[in-house]
């Protein structure tokens, strides 16, 4: 599908993938896994994604912003602090990401998401 | 014309016309050219909950403690005196002492009197909170339901690039996405309708009329959060499909046994362990490849956070789940 960066072994660098729908969140490791990179997760909630993050730091990170009735943000927050890049995969509006300031400059792929931006925006993060 | 039939037309013209004024539900007020109240009709009293005999021949904009003093209604009369011209639909929010935060359109036109040079000025006033309200209320309903469909749309096209196409005939393909599907919709309605799923009655409802008879089902009452419903589901789900095809309910003696328990797990997080072991149904191989669902069911289950172990012995598949709830 998509040609893999380095090797098929997930040398391209770990990604951390917080996605609560569960078809989505497996396609969206499917498309990471096949590009070369090796997923952390997928986490379907906070406390899932801050439990996988403590045991290892990824390089970058792809968040949904709603996880049923919990947001993103303090997953965001975290990931800041530590200075892990990451990206948002939401269809929520811009109005109302731009309301939480843990996402402050942080662009939003849409969903659903296209696969070959997915791939190029976590290359990019990790260069 | 006698007087006393002048008197008579004009009073009945009058009648008349007080008389419309009086049904039109809207409430209405003339004002004088000093912008006093020469007459309000039972729609203005009754709405600004205002008493007649205060608010005849006062200035307009001092009535009821200056409550109608608002700037843009003052320049909205103003712009109508000078000129013959009528201002229509003017909309005014403000928050009135008596009946609280009120938006109105308002139309003000003036009334010339055709003896002299003064004027009346007639001010409408259509109370419109409840359709903004109710208007906003639906934009909100409307952007709900284009993110709701967004993300469906997304979970549909994810469950077709997740349903494994290699090896497989287009029927086999198909079937496999339908069932799938079908237990993302109903997984879908049970999430929507916010009331807590049991696991029993879920799990006899995913196996369907085939296992009915033959599931036996061993656990206490676990009501579910509606964020697991989906991928419980779904792995009884591919659980079940795996056994009418090729384990116990292939064959009419199968049987299909089912434990839980729900056990304290790390950090104080309460976990479903769960037990599904197929028997009397034919000798079971392992797959020798992936697929058959086995991936869906390790990937749902790590998703949550839980696992999985699927143990194709040969006497029957047993397959052990754990979720954190």
């Amino acid at each position: 599908m998509i040609p893999p960066v380095e090797d098929e072994f997930g040398h391209g660098g770990c990604v951390l993938v917080v996605e609560d729908e569960l078809f989505i969140a497996l396609e969206v490791k499917t498309v990471l896994t096949e590009a070369g990179f090796r997923v952390l997760g997928p986490a379907s909630s906070v406390d899932h994604a801050l439990d996988l993050i403590n045991e290892e730091r990824p390089n970058s990170a792809v968040l949904d912003f709603n996880l049923g009735r919990e947001k993103v943000t303090p997953i965001a927050l975290h990931l800041r602090t530590l200075g892990v890049p990451f990206v948002l995969t939401s269809a929520t509006s811009a109005d109302e990401l731009s309301r939480h300031r843990s996402l402050d400059g942080i662009s939003n792929l849409g969903k659903p998401t296209d696969p070959i931006r997915l791939v190029d925006t976590v290359r990019a993060m990790h260069a | 014309m006698m007087l006393e039939d002048l008197y008579r037309l004009l009073r009945s013209g009058h009648v008349q016309a007080q008389g419309v004024v009086d049904t039109i539900t809207q409430p209405i007020v003339v004002l004088d050219h000093n912008l006093c109240v020469v007459t309000a009709n039972n729609a203005f009293i009754k709405t600004f909950k205002a008493d007649r005999d205060d608010i005849q021949g006062r200035l307009f904009f001092e009535l009821g403690n200056g409550q109608w003093n608002i700037d843009a209604l003052r320049q909205l009369v103003a712009a109508v005196i000078p000129n013959a011209a009528a201002v229509i639909g003017f909309k005014v929010s403000h928050d009135f002492p008596a009946i609280g935060q009120r938006t109105f359109l308002v139309d003000a036109r003036r009334l010339a009197h055709p003896d002299d040079n003064s004027s009346n000025v007639l001010v409408l006033f259509e109370d419109v909170t409840e359709r903004q309200r109710h208007d906003e209320e639906m934009d909100f309903i409307l952007a709900e339901t284009r993110h709701r469909m967004k993300n469906l749309f997304a979970v549909v096209r994810s469950i077709a690039m997740q349903t494994e196409t290699q090896g497989r005939s287009a029927l086999d393909y198909r079937d496999t996405l339908l069932g799938r599907l079908d237990v993302a919709l109903r997984a879908e309605e049970i999430e929507v309708s916010d009331s807590p799923a049991e696991l029993k009655p879920l799990l006899i409802q995913t196996v369907g009329p085939i296992g009915m008879e033959r599931l036996e089902c061993t656990g206490p009452t676990v009501s579910l959060p509606s964020s697991k419903v989906l991928p419980i589901s779904m792995t009884f789900h591919e659980l079940a499909t795996n056994a009418a095809k090729y384990g116990a309910l292939s064959v009419p003696d199968g049987r299909i046994q089912v434990n839980w328990s729900l056990q304290e797990g790390p950090r104080g997080r309460t976990h479903l362990h769960c037990e599904w072991r197929e028997q009397n149904g034919p000798r079971v191989e392992a797959p020798d490849r992936k697929g058959y669902g086995t991936d869906l069911i390790r990937g749902t289950c790590a998703h949550l956070g839980g696992n999985s172990e699927l143990n194709f012995a040969p006497e029957g598949l047993t397959a052990k789940i754990t979720i954190p709830l």
